[in-house]
């Protein structure tokens, strides 16, 4: 900060003084309020709205509706469909994370050594993720359909009990198949941020380990890790956010079936809003979804504080 | 403390707003002709929607000054879009429809009555008497609010050659139907295809079934009593998951897109699905029609089957009534409507006296194509039947698919066929008390 | 074998692998969308010829030109107004001090993680009051709360890579703040910028569940929704169903090649600054 005195002969009279005057604050407020209204518009006021839903029994096959209190969420915590829905959430989210972040790391790896056309895979292994999600759904429900999809021919020929599974409509399976897809989709966006992690890895550290006679796995683990802890520890929980919000990709493949075994929290909400038409127990639902994601994240930061200071 | 830019800064920030503004209304905003009126539509065939464009632009001749927008929704959410378009005043101005909506509409009471167009047409009596069960779906306290468009049947579709290869004559009976599918599965072909996705194809087949076993989800005549947890519906559902084992293992979740995709691959040999699969069927090709037939749905204690409709409906809240009515009209004009039915005559049957007398129409080349699939359609339409009428709640069984839901639970979870009836069973009396 | 061989072997056929996972999908499909009506469903057996059809089926006889030109208006707006509001928010954030900073900054990455399901019911109504249901113009405005929290960490990040000092030396040469956002942030800050607007065009283009909640008209439709909307349709048709797939693919491909570099940079540098 410069106090000195204004040395220019022309001109409107200059300013003096540092940077925290007023009239700094007021420009400073007004260049965040685009942002800070369209978030109002979009999603305070909604959120009101949702919140103010969930205690009236609102549907969308009448107009007239009326204040029921805690109803709405009374049934939602009785019924014994809402506890499984919140596990299998929490289930989906926690292999879709772990393993796009383990999937990503690989991937980064790879990109992380120097050589001819890297830029050209790094973008070419990022393809999953910037397709349409409905792109993805169309491909993978062509391929793995157990009757004309392609994955049970090429399993014939290499894993044939495999070769007629039903992928998608099987209760055990579609789950599972769901959540590699998800892997498959979401790894190239983990491999990108990880791989930035990588590349601030300290190469002396490296040199030194390896002077000392670590092979690749332990300069791994002793160097390369423990710099990633801070954007690992990010990733976890952006990606779970993401993955526990991911809507788009169970809809399009299986719209929470066979059975419910694919419906997670963001797709029942859906659907008892748009298909049940009930506005009240959807908002109540909406509600104990974002409760949750708030305690998550809490219980999240709770033990990233407790991790860090018992370094 | 005077900063001679900020004045400079909001009007640029303002002078670039502005065009942006501008653009951004000018894209969005539809120079609006005099009238037009929105007309919704379900049936998203490519056949359908020539046909309707040909309409259109045939009404929009004969009357200058009126436009009308197609709008294109799939079944699949059509019903929830009435429902949000009613809530918030942006109700279409006619759409096409089908009975059990129509009832759940009309139950709401945002229904247009439809006499006015009916005595136009002549009456009660232009409809013919193959049609007058569907008629009757269409009235309430002796008032139409439907307008009867255009009705079907599920049938049991067969692949003529593997048939033939295995000497098996078209089963006709619930035994003879397992037979069949039992005989048929092997070598990478399946007998028959049994969904149980909770989906429209899965709810056509199983009611089909139940009618044909003599079942039924609610009365006949008053609509409020539950007949769902009979034993001759506990019986179907044994029978349904019987048939399941010799479908392809991913049928359990396979919903239309899927079924006619497993259909055109040749791999199937028998369906009981609507009429309609003809069209899916053409669209791959005509070959690939030639290599099916159609036959009445094999039967049980029961006779029938389930009918497929449309309806014409227009809504109170519309902004432009009148002229919504006069294309409606237009529709049913005899020489519009017999066009209508010929861009697919398996799945339109007519249900107009006039029509099914017109040469044009029963001497037509498309009608002698589809000849034996009218012809087993024409069989059942005595004893078929919309699922959960006349209840004014059918259309919210039919959206909710409560009925697939059972299935999914005896085929794919193992639940006692009595228990998944008699939750099923209550889940539909909760829908058809409420209000 | 030299183990610096065995490596590089490893390494290639790694690499390979990745590679035939992430690609062979959609080489699948692309050659699928190639393959005559009828010989759809032959699965790994090769058809007798190649053929356009499918494609010349899906221009002919959809909507997919509305759906690919209502897509690109969408994104396009959405992407210049995300631009220039995040840029200007992602500024105060960094170059002001005012009281309540940190925490309207915290705020606004929060939102981000916020889930759009939660709103879908709110955001019709409001939409509808607005009487912009039904209308490309109500699907940018919700799209703008999805891309606007993430566009304004990711300049954040961004600007925060800028010395003050340029800044600071900027105003006392007798610019305002506007002006020294304008001539000496941006050039500085132009690949993050260009991120930021790949981000948003590619995030805008994938949308689909609010253009669900939102359209109904199918000329209104983008592309994401025309697509599932033709697997509703009453008789699918596969063939021209996985043109589509690959239509919707190639926009976001060509962008890709040409602006991959300032994304990946964009995320990278994003994530370090955390």
């Amino acid at each position: 900060m410069s106090f000195a005195p204004a040395q220019n002969p022309s001109g409107p009279p200059r300013r003096i003084g540092n940077f925290t005057g007023l009239k700094e604050n007021t420009l400073g407020y007004l260049l965040i309020t685009p942002t800070l209204s369209v978030l109002a518009l979009l999603i305070f006021i909604p959120l009101l709205s949702v919140a103010w839903d969930s205690l009236h029994n609102k549907t969308f096959l009448s107009t007239s509706y009326s204040f029921i209190g805690l109803d709405n969420y009374r049934a939602l915590f009785a019924s014994p469909g809402t506890w499984a829905i919140v596990m299998r959430s929490l289930l989906w989210t926690a292999f879709s994370v772990v393993l796009q972040v383990i999937v990503g790391l690989v991937m980064a790896l790879f990109l992380n050594r120097v050589f001819i056309g890297r830029a050209f895979f790094r973008g070419l292994f990022l393809l999953p993720w910037v397709i349409p999600v409905v792109v993805v759904a169309v491909i993978w429900k062509w391929i793995l359909n157990d009757l004309y999809g392609v994955a049970g021919d090429v399993l014939m020929h290499l894993v044939p009990p495999w070769a007629h599974l039903a992928w998608f409509s099987d209760p055990m399976l579609a789950l599972p198949t769901l959540i590699a897809i998800n892997v498959w989709r979401g790894s190239p966006f983990t491999m990108v941020i990880l791989l930035a992690g990588l590349q601030t890895v300290p190469h002396d550290q490296l040199e030194a380990a390896r002077i000392d006679g670590a092979n690749n796995v332990q300069q791994f683990i002793h160097v390369t890790l423990p710099h990633l802890r801070k954007i690992l520890l990010i990733v976890l929980l952006v990606f779970a956010l993401f993955n526990f919000n991911n809507f788009d990709l169970i809809y399009l493949t299986t719209q929470g079936g066979p059975l419910d075994r694919t419906m997670t929290l963001p797709v029942k909400t859906y659907e008892v809003a748009f298909k049940g038409m009930e506005i009240g127990a959807s908002s109540a639902l909406a509600m104990m979804m974002l409760c949750l994601l708030v305690i998550l994240s809490f219980v999240y930061f709770h033990f990233l504080r407790i991790t860090s200071d018992s370094r | 403390m005077f900063n001679p830019h900020r004045k400079q800064n909001r009007l640029t920030a303002l002078a670039s707003i502005v065009p942006l503004a501008l653009i951004l209304i000018a894209l969005t905003f539809r120079a609006k002709a005099e009238v037009t009126i929105d007309f919704w539509n379900p049936d998203t065939g490519e056949a359908v929607l020539k046909v309707l464009h040909e309409d259109i632009q045939g009404f929009e001749k004969e009357h200058p000054g009126i436009k009308v927008n197609l709008v294109n929704i799939p079944w699949s959410d059509i019903f929830t879009k009435w429902q949000t378009g009613i809530q918030s005043g942006n109700v279409p101005d006619a759409s096409i429809a089908s009975a059990a909506f129509g009832a759940t509409l009309n139950s709401e009471g945002v229904l247009e009555p439809m006499d006015d167009v009916i005595k136009k047409m002549g009456g009660e009596s232009a409809f013919a008497p193959s049609a007058k069960s569907f008629v009757e779906m269409c009235k309430q306290n002796g008032g139409f609010y439907d307008l009867p468009y255009v009705h079907n049947c599920v049938v049991l579709w067969y692949k003529k050659d593997l048939l033939q290869k295995a000497g098996l004559p078209v089963p006709q009976t619930w035994d003879e139907l397992l037979a069949t599918a039992k005989a048929l599965t092997k070598e990478g072909v399946y007998g028959i295809l049994m969904t149980s996705s909770k989906s429209y194809v899965t709810q056509h087949t199983f009611y089909s079934l139940m009618l044909s076993n003599g079942a039924d989800i609610v009365d006949r005549e008053t609509g409020q009593k539950v007949l769902f947890d009979s034993p001759a519906t506990v019986e179907t559902l044994k029978y349904y998951k019987e048939l399941s084992q010799y479908s392809p293992p991913g049928a359990g979740g396979y919903d239309r897109p899927e079924a006619q995709a497993a259909m055109s691959t040749g791999k199937i040999a028998m369906f009981i699905y609507g009429s309609w699969l003809g069209g899916a069927l053409t669209e791959a090709g005509p070959e690939v029609l030639a290599q099916f037939g159609a036959a009445a749905v094999p039967h049980n204690k029961g006779q029938g089957s389930f009918m497929g409709n449309l309806v014409l409906v227009t809504f109170k809240a519309a902004k432009h009534k009148a002229e919504a009515t006069m294309f409606l009209e237009y529709l049913m004009k005899n020489e519009n409507y017999v066009r209508f039915l010929l861009t697919d005559p398996a799945s339109y049957g007519p249900v107009t006296a006039a029509a099914i007398q017109d040469p044009a129409y029963s001497n037509s080349s498309q009608v002698k194509a589809v000849q034996g699939v009218i012809a087993a359609v024409q069989a059942q339409l005595p004893n078929a039947w919309v699922y959960g009428m006349p209840s004014p709640h059918a259309g919210e069984l039919e959206g909710l698919n409560v009925i697939a839901d059972v299935v999914g639970r005896v085929v794919l979870e193992n639940v006692s066929p009595d228990r998944a009836a008699k939750d099923g069973a209550a889940k539909i009396q909760e829908i058809i008390s409420k209000k | 074998m030299k183990p610096k061989t065995v490596q590089q072997i490893v390494f290639v056929l790694g690499l390979l692998v990745v590679t035939a996972g992430v690609t062979s999908p959609f080489c699948w499909l692309l050659f699928c969308s190639l393959k005559p009506k009828a010989q759809l469903f032959t699965g790994l057996a090769l058809p007798t010829n190649l053929t356009l059809e499918n494609y010349i089926a899906l221009f002919a006889h959809t909507e997919v030109v509305r759906f690919l030109s209502n897509s690109t208006t969408v994104a396009v707006v959405v992407t210049t107004v995300t631009v220039f509001i995040a840029t200007l928010g992602a500024y105060s954030l960094v170059f002001f001090r005012y009281s309540g900073r940190e925490l309207i900054g915290r705020f606004i990455l929060l939102t981000y993680m916020f889930p759009g399901v939660v709103i879908i019911v709110p955001s019709y109504n409001i939409m509808s009051f607005l009487h912009l249901t039904n209308n490309l113009l109500g699907v940018m405005l919700v799209e703008l709360v999805l891309t606007i929290p993430f566009a304004v960490w990711m300049l954040r990040g961004f600007f925060m890579e800028i010395p003050r000092e340029l800044e600071e030396a900027a105003i006392i040469d007798g610019c305002s703040k506007m002006q020294a956002l304008r001539h000496v942030l941006l050039p500085l800050a132009l690949p993050g910028i260009v991120a930021v607007a790949v981000f948003a065009f590619i995030f805008s283009w994938n949308e689909y569940l609010f253009p669900l909640v939102l359209i109904n008209d199918e000329n209104v439709k983008t592309l994401p929704l025309g697509v599932a909307g033709f697997m509703g349709h009453l008789y699918v048709e596969w063939g021209p169903l996985l043109a589509s797939a690959v239509v919707s693919t190639i926009p976001i491909l060509i962008l890709f090649t040409f602006l991959q570099r300032f994304l990946i940079k964009g995320i990278m540098a994003g994530a370090v600054k955390g």
